[in-house]
């Protein structure tokens, strides 16, 4: 029982990051090709955001395995930036398609933007978490 | 202090029957002297503890007085009253009394947290004396929920003396303990009363009139001295 | 250190479970309110742009365009599709009595070409009687537009000065439009001129769906502003009565229809909200009610210890307090987590006009939300902070004997 307490927030930002990376495939991903088979941006925005996204990954399950050491805690204040900056690939670092109501506009950007905002926060309390705890032991 | 009651008594309403009128305590006259332990005996249903409460300013008698001094604690109105209790009475309730959720120190210290302590650390201090002196000092962080009766007993001892009143009212403070605990507890109601605090013990424990300096028993809500 | 009163954040700490259940459940009445609350409010604006866009009185369309399915969504709200009918219908209409103005517009699609994929609305109006586009058009370029000059909708991702291709021809963005939440934000504007030439070009290439029309010789759509001695539905009757193989509306009744999806929708709306909250505060006002009645030992040993009858029950009502502001607060977030960036597609998915409204109004409502939320949750609890204060420790902790 405690050991999965302490472990909440890693399991937490293994599910949101696990999410991030098969959803922006599966479930909310960009706009298709052109018909003749040509991408548009948006698929590019898709790529990076796959790739922070197995990052984001692989950093949560760092923080998952290490518990509340040292490493767990800054593997969690890492997340933080990555997060953040996953959050900006649509439509900043990567422009989207220039019509609004396309489907990279309407779900993938704001389902990358919900689930990023999501793991910053929770990897920010769980950072948070980790410190009292030390503070507390101390 | 000393703390009399005049001519007390307490009606209840039994509930269901019309208007059952039913007489705990009746018309009583009673005085508890400083620094000394003052023991109230009698049968359960016997009132006692009725009595009890209203001389700790937990129920306000039909009619009659209870005097601190010469101040009648009835006439003041709840806000007042509740200060007054808080720095001059302590109660040790009947059965398991500890709010779950706080540690046993939080417990013992609850006074403090109801109306703040400048001074965390020497109120903290006085509660770890406390506990010392009870033989519970290495309870302090544990939940109630980990604590025997007895040690539980011992608690609620501590937090009624925690402010140090100037008396201590306890309500069966032995009930459901062992032989080792009872005595632990009355020893240390003595102690108190000789360090100069009033103490009135409600027990049908027969071992408590050895520790009283006054006896008193309670018989169908009356009052003889023993 | 000072030691000071946390008892409620201890007693909220000490039964997490309870206290979580109940911080999820005030989240979830707080996010129905900034849900709710904002679609309703962003439908309202999105209908009040819509009429502000609308000057004409009655629209005449050919009678076979009014039997299409998405006909009026394409006259009133700019969605995808044209057609045509025979310039002499104007001059027909023009004859009438009780017009005051009237003018032509005529309408393309484009193909899934140049800057995006998706097929635009291309809207043409006549500069020289137009009535209803330019005062918003002349708003937002400060003149009038030149042959190839267009103007597009908020949601186009073009830039004023870009250059934008349809049916190979290049047209100048001139100007951009403030945004309305309805398929106009992905229309293009034009005049005659600008469209004649872009309806050719598309014939040239085979791709629209007309054949054989001559660009200078049909419209594809007539607005009419009615004089005012004359009553609206007169006028309407008499085109519906002279002018054959054309239909006319009363743009009004075509609102009414938008508005009354809009009334519906609303309705629907508050009764989810009215039950999510009936439901929402009856289980707290049992939570509240319960927990309290199962401390009411803890309460009469606080009692015993200093407390009075106000501080218990001010305990009880903060303790509730805490909870219910931490949920709705945690709600309004995640209200705001859905509607902000998810309202493309809630627009998409509702067919209504949408448009979030100011930011300033936006905030106004979730911190109305917070409110509300919290404020509902410590009134659920007074009644238990009411009963629990009346208590008498003494026969409380006198126990059963």
């Amino acid at each position: 029982m405690n050991n999965i307490k302490s472990r909440a927030g890693g399991i937490i930002l293994f599910i949101l990051s696990i999410a991030l990376t098969v959803g922006i495939k599966l479930i909310f991903p960009a706009c298709g090709p052109h018909d003749d088979g040509s991408f548009m941006n948006c698929h590019w925005a898709e790529q990076a955001v796959f790739g922070s996204g197995i990052a984001l990954t692989t950093v949560s399950l760092i923080v998952l395995i290490f518990g509340s050491s040292k490493v767990s805690l800054g593997a969690s204040l890492a997340m933080i930036p990555t997060a953040a900056v996953t959050a900006l690939i649509p439509d900043v670092f990567i422009p989207l398609c220039r019509m609004p109501m396309m489907r990279c506009h309407t779900i993938m950007h704001p389902a990358v933007i919900v689930i990023s905002c999501l793991i910053a926060v929770t990897a920010l309390v769980n950072a948070a978490v980790i410190i009292r705890k030390k503070e507390r032991s101390k | 202090m000393i703390i009399t009651g005049n001519n007390v008594s307490k009606e209840f309403i039994r509930q269901g029957k019309g208007t059952n009128r039913f007489v705990a305590v009746k018309q009583t006259q009673i005085r508890i002297e400083e620094g000394k332990l003052t023991l109230l005996t009698g049968r359960s249903g016997s009132g006692k503890s009725t009595l009890l409460n209203m001389l700790a300013g937990l129920l306000a008698p039909t009619s009659g007085t209870v005097m601190y001094g010469d101040d009648d604690i009835y006439s003041l109105d709840d806000e007042k009253l509740s200060a007054f209790r808080m720095e001059n009475i302590g109660v040790i309730p009947q059965g398991q009394t500890a709010v779950g959720t706080l540690t046993v120190i939080e417990n013992i210290c609850l006074s403090y947290m109801l109306k703040g302590a400048d001074d965390r650390a020497s109120v903290y201090s006085y509660a770890r004396e406390l506990m010392a002196r009870f033989g519970i000092p290495e309870l302090e962080n544990e939940l109630p929920s980990a604590l025997s009766g007895g040690e539980l007993r011992r608690m609620a001892i501590a937090r009624a003396m925690i402010r140090k009143p100037g008396v201590i009212f306890a309500d069966e403070p032995t009930c459901d303990l062992d032989d080792e605990n009872t005595e632990l507890v009355l020893k240390i109601l003595k102690n108190t009363a000789e360090n100069g605090t009033s103490v009135f013990v409600v027990s049908h424990e027969k071992d408590a009139a050895q520790y009283a300096d006054f006896c008193y028993s309670m018989n169908a809500g009356e009052i003889s001295a023993l | 250190m000072k030691l000071t009163e946390s008892l409620s954040f201890k007693n909220i700490k000490g039964r997490p479970a309870r206290s979580l259940a109940l911080t999820i459940l005030t989240a979830i009445m707080a996010a129905s309110i900034v849900v709710g609350t904002v679609t309703v409010t962003s439908l309202k604006t999105g209908l009040g742009a819509l009429e502000s866009r609308l000057g004409a009185d009655i629209m005449v369309v050919p009678a076979s365009a009014a039997s299409k399915k998405n006909f009026e969504n394409i006259v009133l709200q700019g969605s995808k599709g044209y057609f045509y009918m025979d310039r002499t219908y104007y001059d027909k209409v023009a004859e009438r009595e009780g017009i005051e103005k009237i003018s032509a517009q005529l309408f393309l699609a484009s193909a899934s070409a140049g800057c995006c994929s998706v097929p635009l609305q291309i809207i043409g109006y006549d500069p020289e009687t137009d009535f209803t586009v330019s005062p918003w058009i002349r708003k937002s370029t400060g003149g009038e537009l030149g042959l190839l000059d267009v103007v597009v909708g908020n949601d186009l991702s073009v830039f004023v000065g870009d250059t934008i291709t349809f049916y190979n021809v290049r047209c100048n963005v001139v100007a951009k439009l403030d945004k309305t939440g309805t398929d106009l934000d992905t229309a293009v504007y034009t005049n005659t001129d600008t469209i004649k030439r872009l309806i050719e070009s598309s014939l040239e290439l085979g791709m629209n769906d007309f054949r054989d029309i001559d660009p200078d010789k049909v419209v594809s759509c007539i607005l009419i502003k009615v004089a005012d001695d004359h009553p609206v539905d007169e006028v309407l009757n008499d085109l519906n009565l002279h002018v054959r193989r054309t239909k006319s509306f009363k743009t009004k009744d075509m609102i009414s229809g938008v508005s009354d999806s809009l009334i519906g929708v609303s309705g629907i709306i508050g009764i989810l909200m009215c039950a999510v909250w009936l439901l929402g505060l009856v289980i707290l006002f049992l939570a509240f009610t319960l927990s309290v009645n199962e401390r009411r030992k803890e309460f009469a040993v606080l009692r015993i210890a200093g407390a009075s009858r106000r501080k218990i029950s001010r305990t009880v009502v903060s303790e509730a307090l805490i909870i219910t502001l931490g949920g709705s607060i945690a709600g309004t977030a995640a209200g705001l987590l859905i509607m902000l960036p998810f309202n493309g597609l809630i627009e998409e998915s509702m067919g209504l006009p949408f448009l979030l409204p100011e930011a300033w109004v936006i905030i106004v409502l979730c911190f109305a939300a917070i409110v509300v939320s919290a404020a509902a949750g410590a009134a659920s609890s007074a009644y238990s902070a009411h009963r629990v204060s009346r208590l008498d420790a003494g026969l409380v902790l006198r126990g059963d004997n």
